[in-house]
């Protein structure tokens, strides 16, 4: 019943903002919040009853795991704050005449749309469902990419469509051959799930196998945003909405990240993890370095937080790439990073709506104009450069721990890629919040929705990074166990405000 | 029952066709005896095994990949004049050698790890879906992205079926349900595009920049 009305809400909500006239504008906003927050508040208590060992289901083809629990969670909590932003930004848009009544409608179906297929996608039981349902989250928001109907914005919506649609034909093929591998193992029937595949992995072909999990890496690592199957992502992130590049680049990535951990998991039953791993921690180096290197020379700033997102999605396939207590950080790394980067594009919208402009050189002294957002747009630059005290720093920490003995150079050259993310990151955010600002543009905030959202998603950021629920730490043992199908205790390391020290934190994966 | 040896022939040699061909009408055509090809295997096939599953999938793949679609596109090409393609980054000699190295490459991922009755016909269907990712990116306009992505999915298909994998009927209409609106999407979105920049080409879309 839960989860069919986690489901069902967003649709409805969609429904609902499509038969909204003109004169009732508002129930679009009232929908959107409504809706956002019984989703967030269903997903929470669902990702509770998986934590706690219940199963959730809604017929057999919806079930999430505690990998699809902690990413219905995510989805839940940052599409609630996202749907209170977009309401700020697209009233202070609608002020200016740059949206007008039919695209905001438009939007706001378009959100619900996304929402239903992120949800069904994490909640799947089934590899092919998740395909279709991620397949829907690139179409619904390749119109969300071009809302303002510029060259630039189409170019970027189409470039998102085709690179996307083809990244995910090469999925659908991985996924086929894993079902082909299951049929030849013994699975019978249509309902071929993940857990079936899990159970027959250890009797499938291994070559094949490996070259399905390698078309699944390419196929949903082009989502996720890898190098070199990253090209579509500055140009989406710069040129969407805030609110939406924060859904693409937070909640959006989490759930094609948990596609590949799955068939990462099924690949770790069939055959050794180094395969895997050597993989994730190829596409993880090169993501982090490549992005290193462009964030160093960027000159807008949403493309910086795209290169940021990048960057992340590097550190995260470190993370499963070295193995161990590198895979529950790498999930901790995936929960703080959905949280830190709405941050970051919530405060950038307002910094836009303020300057009118992405570029860099063109906005000067935002903490005078914008003190609320530019604050906020610091600490999530600090967090996301993984500054203690908050979580980013912790998880790197783990992951380059994780990996130091085994793959010390590859550390090595990660820390490098960390040192010019923080330098880059730090450089552009002292340019854009001090100095003079420009004397045409009056002080304040634009919409206090706007600061509602920042607010809230901060307090739970800043929550987490220092309080860590024993349900969270459940859910995220066994998304590790998905992922590494093996018991060993390791130690992460996590800060204990009580005894006013770090202590390690033992989780089984 | 259509033999999959014919299937598997005809999409390779359909494939290569359209890697040849400069005008988009005949790409298009071409698409669309492929999408009946793999409608009709389809259809045949849940007719011999007594499949449902697979002559809804079938019936589905008709109406969406070999009536609307095509019709969609050629209704673009005739009202946004988009009659003739750019020529292709490579030309012919280039284009059929790299073609036989995908279908190289294809036999080899076929023959090391993939267990069917028949490698070559599974050889032929991989290569076909490689040549197609290439079709895409050897053409300049949106029109052939938006044929090689239908495409890539028709060759899939027909390896699926080859390899006789089999799905719910809910699947089959979910998959159906996504490739018609991804169709419906890419044809607003070719709309759009040639209002913004006069053209169904590639060329002017040149405004992703670093800003």
């Amino acid at each position: 019943m839960l989860l069919i009305t986690l489901l069902e809400i967003p649709l409805i909500a969609a429904v609902i903002s499509a038969a909204v006239p003109r004169r009732w504008r508002w129930l679009d906003e009232y929908v959107a919040i409504g809706a956002t927050l019984l989703e967030a508040i269903l997903a929470l208590v669902i990702a509770h009853r998986v934590a706690l060992g219940e199963t959730v289901s809604a017929t057999w083809m919806f079930a999430p795991d505690a990998l699809g629990a902690l990413v219905l969670a995510i989805a839940g909590v940052v599409g609630f704050a996202a749907a209170i932003h977009s309401v700020g930004h697209l009233r202070a848009e609608a002020s200016k005449g740059i949206l007008g009544f039919s695209r905001i409608r438009e939007y706001f179906i378009l959100f619900h749309l996304f929402f239903f297929a992120m949800f069904a996608a994490a909640a799947s039981t089934t590899p092919l469902l998740t395909w279709v349902a991620i397949e829907a989250t690139t179409l619904a928001t390749a119109f969300l990419i071009t809302i303002y109907n510029k060259p630039s914005a189409l170019e970027a919506g189409w470039k998102h469509l085709i690179i996307n649609s083809v990244g995910l034909l090469f999925g659908l093929l991985g996924t086929l051959l894993f079902l082909n591998a299951a049929t030849v193992a013994g699975a019978e029937g249509v309902r071929i799930t993940w857990s079936s595949l899990t159970e027959l992995a250890a009797h499938m072909n291994p070559l094949l196998v490996q070259i399905a999990f390698v078309f699944i890496l390419v196929g949903y690592g082009t989502k996720t945003g890898f190098v070199p199957l990253h090209t579509w992502k500055p140009d989406a992130y710069s040129k969407a909405p805030a609110p939406i590049a924060a859904l693409l680049s937070g909640v959006l990535m989490s759930v094609s990240f948990a596609a590949i951990l799955h068939f990462m998991g099924i690949t770790n039953s069939a055959i050794a993890a180094a395969f895997t791993q050597k993989l994730l921690i190829a596409f993880g180096i090169l993501s982090v370095l490549t992005a290193s290197l462009l964030m160093v020379r960027t000159r807008s700033y949403k493309r910086l937080l795209a290169y940021s997102s990048i960057e992340h999605g590097g550190v995260m396939a470190l993370g499963f790439g070295f193995g161990g207590a590198g895979i529950a950080a790498a999930l901790f790394h995936m929960l703080y990073h959905a949280l830190a980067k709405p941050l970051l594009f919530f405060s950038a919208g307002n910094i836009f709506l303020k300057y009118s402009s992405t570029k860099v050189h063109e906005v000067r002294g935002a903490y005078t104009l914008l003190p609320v957002s530019a604050v906020v747009f610091m600490t999530g630059i600090l967090a996301a450069s993984g500054m203690p005290p908050f979580g980013i720093f912790f998880t790197k920490l783990a992951i380059l721990g994780a990996g130091i003995s085994e793959h010390p150079y590859i550390v090595m050259f990660a820390v490098i890629g960390f040192a010019a993310v923080f330098a880059g990151l730090i450089r552009t955010a002292a340019h854009m919040l001090f100095g003079e600002p420009p004397r045409a543009l009056p002080a304040g905030e634009s919409n206090s929705l706007t600061l509602v959202s920042l607010t809230f998603i901060a307090l739970i950021f800043i929550v987490l990074s220092v309080w860590v629920p024993s349900e969270l730490t459940t859910l995220v043992t066994d998304a590790a166990e998905i992922v590494q199908p093996a018991a060993e205790e390791v130690p992460l390391i996590v800060p204990d405000l009580d005894a006013g020290e770090t202590v390690p934190l033992e989780i089984a994966l | 029952m259509i033999s999959f040896t014919f299937l598997a022939v005809s999409a390779f040699i359909l494939m290569i066709l359209m890697n040849l061909l400069k005008k988009n009408p005949s790409v298009v055509t071409a698409f669309q005896i492929a999408s009946l090809l793999v409608a009709a295997a389809l259809m045949s096939l849940g007719l011999k095994e007594g499949a449902y599953g697979l002559m809804v999938a079938g019936a589905l793949s008709l109406i969406v990949k070999a009536i609307v679609a095509p019709t969609f596109l050629r209704n673009r090409i005739n009202r946004y004049n988009g009659y003739f393609s750019a020529s292709a980054y490579t030309r012919i000699p280039l284009t059929l050698t790299i073609l036989a190295v995908l279908t190289g490459f294809a036999h080899f991922i076929i023959t090391s790890a993939v267990p069917s009755a028949d490698p070559t016909i599974a050889a032929l269907l991989l290569a076909s879906i490689f040549g197609m990712c290439f079709f895409m990116v050897n053409r300049t306009g949106t029109l052939a992205q938006t044929i090689g992505i239908l495409g890539i999915e028709n060759n899939i298909v027909l390896l699926t079926v080859f390899l006789g994998l089999e799905h719910s009927i809910a699947l089959e209409i979910a998959i159906a349900f996504d490739i018609l609106v991804w169709v419906g999407i890419a044809a607003t979105f070719l709309t759009l595009i040639y209002r913004q920049f006069g053209s169904l080409e590639g060329a002017p879309m040149t405004h992703l920049r670093e800003d």
